[in-house]
């Protein structure tokens, strides 16, 4: 097992370390440990992520600091801890917000679940995860308004917004700069780092091509497979994104055994058969079919025979594009001089090398490397 | 630390129970009627609680005026608001729950004293703190060891993290911090001495520690700066090693000489720890029989200086039963049992005729069994306060906690009959 244990353990000066909570229950944890942990903490000085080695195992430790309560991930040594960032302060929230009554206890093995997962995660899913998480959500949404603004005031407006109390902005913005959302700098002249958009999440579903390419070769009596294509050609005409479906599509995309499923049936579609042998593959097979159906995710189709086929009923794209957009933010902002021009100025030069470094190769049209530097 | 429970009806001392050295009666009588004319007559805060600080004691009171009672705590200016307010209303609540229907009729004041054990446990659960401080190898954790008469190391483990662990001192339970004390470790320093109630700073006893270990001085009085406070100047045994009156006059505080390393100074190390906690000595059958020993020594060298041989001869068989009761391991008793024999044979006198075999006293190997059971009796009670103390940090389930300590009773209970029919 990659995750060991999950913790959680405050300090009391008269006392030590207290446990709180732990996952899976069975898991021994001396006093020695949650002292190393206390202690690494202690030596950075305020809260926040640590990773450490503690005999042969590898440990992940967040601290919220006015809280004094710490969340610990016990690894096998293999493991890399910093990989972990992430999902441990993902879990630290979840479980802070529900920290009076104990409420949290019962949420404890999914957190756990959701942690032992993460690293694993594709980038799919690890974007899906950003837009399911409202805070994140709202700052790529002011981001994609304003294109750049500062870490104190995106921290005081998010403050605002959410109305909540425990607000780690470092570990929000971290997150989105791991999958290339954001750009934190220092620019002149300003008291607080600037935090720039670099990219945006894009969120839809597509026709199942695959699914209708093959429909041909299974012996499917033919008013079904006109059902199914009349049905398919009328949603996608009909089909707007929206916040509820996207929050929907991502929902099931980030669960590991229906993301699992959908892979193999964007390739081509699986018989009865097919999905049973699945269940090998995944945790819970029959939940994972369940949330594929109720996402609008799959269609199950009967032959003549009665044998039954799962289709895609419609895929799903969650992808990261380029801004171009912002261009005509920063203009706006130019004009209206919300914004300082050189901070304007560094934003276009860090779009740039963005583009260059990571959108122009993939980039169908030849481009022809113009050096503009803007000044 | 509570140090002591009054709890009163009107001006009337209905339970009363002590744990350490604090305020006179004389002194804290007229305070508590003050106190209590004000509760009658405040109607906003007679059910809060409210803090009040005398000197170096603080004063923690409550009232219940339907029945004219008054609840206090006196405690140390190191406990914590929350958590005596925490407590005074467990004292309030589980006195109510026991008595509430008989006070206004009971008569006879004895039957509080089933209030004791409930007492007892808000003195545990107020969490008394008392922390070794020094630096590395200067013997913190053979002191812990000693204390809990575990094995005592003969090599240097450098402590890394820091380890809470609870001793007994009497009949009291204190957690007690031992600490990485190498200077790499120092940015722990303060966080763990933060809430101590005792600081106990821990030389060798060599020149040059003492002189740096004189920086804990400055670092108890910007974290602790109420905390009661003495110095260990251990490994007296070591060439060089300074006398503890010089160490005191050095520190300015009570000093202490201390062998850790010897197990024989397990009782003394209790009783040093009970002085700088001021914890007086009727509350403490452990440090009753200490005392009296160090009384019964300093007679027998008074009487040897005044070549008075027999009193001598009777005080050294006080000082040999005492250790014995004392459960000191070593052949000491023994020794000055001889010692005492061969002065008695010089005066000429039956060594079978002193004085003490008048009374009924047991044999020495009656006593060193009785020594040995209760021994394992205290072994049992700190084992079981450990336990608790495990418990509160969440290192053990509640389910373990419970079978371990009751299987812990049942021992105890055990060895408890066996010590009557001895
Ligand atoms: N000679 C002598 N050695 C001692 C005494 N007390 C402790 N030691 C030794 O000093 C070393 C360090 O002791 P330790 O308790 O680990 O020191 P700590 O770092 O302060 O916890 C060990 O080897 C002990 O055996 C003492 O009173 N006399
Ligand atoms: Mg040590």
């Amino acid at each position: 097992m990659a995750v060991i244990g999950f913790f959680i353990f405050t300090w009391d000066s008269r006392t030590g370390t207290v446990l709180k909570s732990k996952f899976p229950t069975d898991i021994n944890l001396s006093s020695d440990i949650l002292m190393k942990i206390y202690q690494a903490h202690a030596y950075e000085e305020g809260g926040g992520f640590i990773s450490l080695t503690i005999g042969a195992l590898n440990v992940a430790s967040y601290l919220i600091e006015d809280e004094k309560y710490y969340f610990s991930l016990l690894l096998s040594i293999e493991e890399d801890p910093d990989t972990y960032e992430d999902a441990l302060i993902d879990a630290a929230k979840a479980v802070m917000n529900d920290l009076y009554e104990d409420r949290y206890v019962a949420l404890l093995p999914s957190i756990f679940q959701r942690i032992s997962i993460y690293p694993r995660l594709e980038y799919e899913q690890k974007l899906a995860m950003i837009y399911l998480d409202l805070e994140k959500r709202y700052i790529l949404d002011r981001l994609v308004d304003d294109g750049s603004s500062t870490v104190t005031e995106l921290l005081g407006w998010l403050k605002d917004k959410t109305n909540k109390k425990f607000i780690d902005i470092d570990s929000i913005l971290s997150s989105l700069v791991k999958l290339g959302l954001v750009k934190v700098v220092s620019v002149k002249g300003l008291t607080s780092d600037s935090v720039f958009l670099i990219g945006d999440i894009f969120i839809t579903r597509i026709p199942a091509t695959s699914s209708i390419v093959q429909i041909k070769r299974y012996n499917l009596p033919e008013k079904i497979v006109n059902d199914y294509l009349d049905e398919t050609r009328s949603f996608f005409a009909k089909y707007v994104p929206s916040i509820e479906d996207n929050e929907i599509i991502c929902k099931a995309i980030v669960n590991p055994d229906v993301f699992k499923i959908l892979k193999v049936l964007r390739m081509t579609p699986m018989t009865a058969r097919g999905i049973e042998k699945m269940k090998r593959k995944v945790e819970d097979l029959n939940e994972a079919i369940k949330i594929l159906w109720n996402s609008g995710l799959i269609r199950i189709l009967k032959d003549k025979q009665g044998n039954e086929y799962y289709f895609l009923k419609s895929d799903i794209r969650i992808e990261k594009f380029f801004p171009s957009y912002l261009i005509d933010t920063i203009r706006k902002s130019y004009n209206n001089q919300t914004i300082a021009n050189h901070v304007l100025i560094e934003h276009l030069n860090i779009l740039k090398e963005e583009y260059l470094s990571n959108y122009h190769k993939k980039s169908q049209i030849a481009y022809a490397v113009e050096e503009v530097e803007f000044e | 630390m509570l140090r002591e429970i009054y709890i009163l009806r009107g001006s009337e001392v209905l339970f009363w129970r002590q744990y350490g050295n604090s305020l006179k009666w004389e002194d804290i009588a007229p305070i508590f009627l003050s106190i209590i004319k004000t509760l009658e007559n405040d109607t906003f805060s007679k059910k809060d609680t409210n803090f009040m600080t005398i000197g170096r004691y603080k004063i923690t009171y409550i009232s219940f005026l339907e029945l004219n009672l008054f609840f206090f705590m006196i405690t140390d200016l190191t406990d914590n608001d929350n958590d005596l307010q925490a407590q005074i209303n467990v004292l309030k609540k589980e006195f109510l729950e026991l008595f509430e229907e008989i006070i206004p009729t009971v008569n006879n004041p004895e039957i509080f004293e089933s209030f004791n054990p409930i007492a007892d446990k808000i003195h545990k659960d107020l969490r008394p703190k008392i922390a070794l401080v020094g630096f590395s190898g200067v013997g913190k954790t053979t002191i812990t060891r000693l204390i809990r008469a575990e094995e005592i190391p003969m090599t240097h483990v450098p402590t890394l993290t820091g380890e809470i662990v609870t001793v007994k001192i009497g009949k009291l339970f204190f957690n007690l911090w031992d600490f990485a004390g190498q200077e790499s470790f120092s940015f722990l320093w303060p966080d763990f001495i933060k809430d101590s109630d005792a600081v106990l700073i821990v030389t060798d006893s060599q020149l040059k520690n003492i002189d740096e270990s004189k920086f804990f001085i400055d670092l108890i009085k910007t974290e602790v700066p109420n905390a009661r406070c003495g110095v260990i100047a251990n490994k007296q045994d070591l060439p060089n090693a300074m006398p503890p009156e010089e160490v005191s006059r050095i520190f300015n505080l009570p000093a202490f000489g201390m062998i850790a390393v010897d197990t024989n100074n397990r009782a003394k190390m209790i009783k040093i720890i009970a002085e700088i906690m001021d914890i007086s000595e009727q509350i403490s059958p452990l440090l009753k029989p200490l005392i009296e020993r160090d009384k019964e020594m300093e007679a027998a060298e008074k009487s040897l200086k005044e070549g008075d041989l027999l009193s001598a001869a009777n005080h050294l068989t006080a000082v040999a039963n005492l250790s014995f009761e004392l459960g000191d391991d070593s052949e000491i008793g023994t020794e000055l049992l001889n010692k005492a024999n061969l002065l008695r044979q010089h005066l000429g006198i039956s060594t079978g005729t002193d004085l003490s075999s008048s009374k009924n006293i047991p044999s020495r190997e009656e006593q060193l069994e009785i020594q040995k059971i209760r021994k394992q009796i205290d072994s049992i009670e700190t084992q079981i306060a450990d336990l608790e103390l495990q418990r509160q940090r969440g290192l053990i389930s509640e389910a373990e906690y419970g079978e371990k300590t009751a299987n812990l009773k049942r021992e105890k209970e055990e060895l408890i009959k066996k010590l009557k029919f001895q």
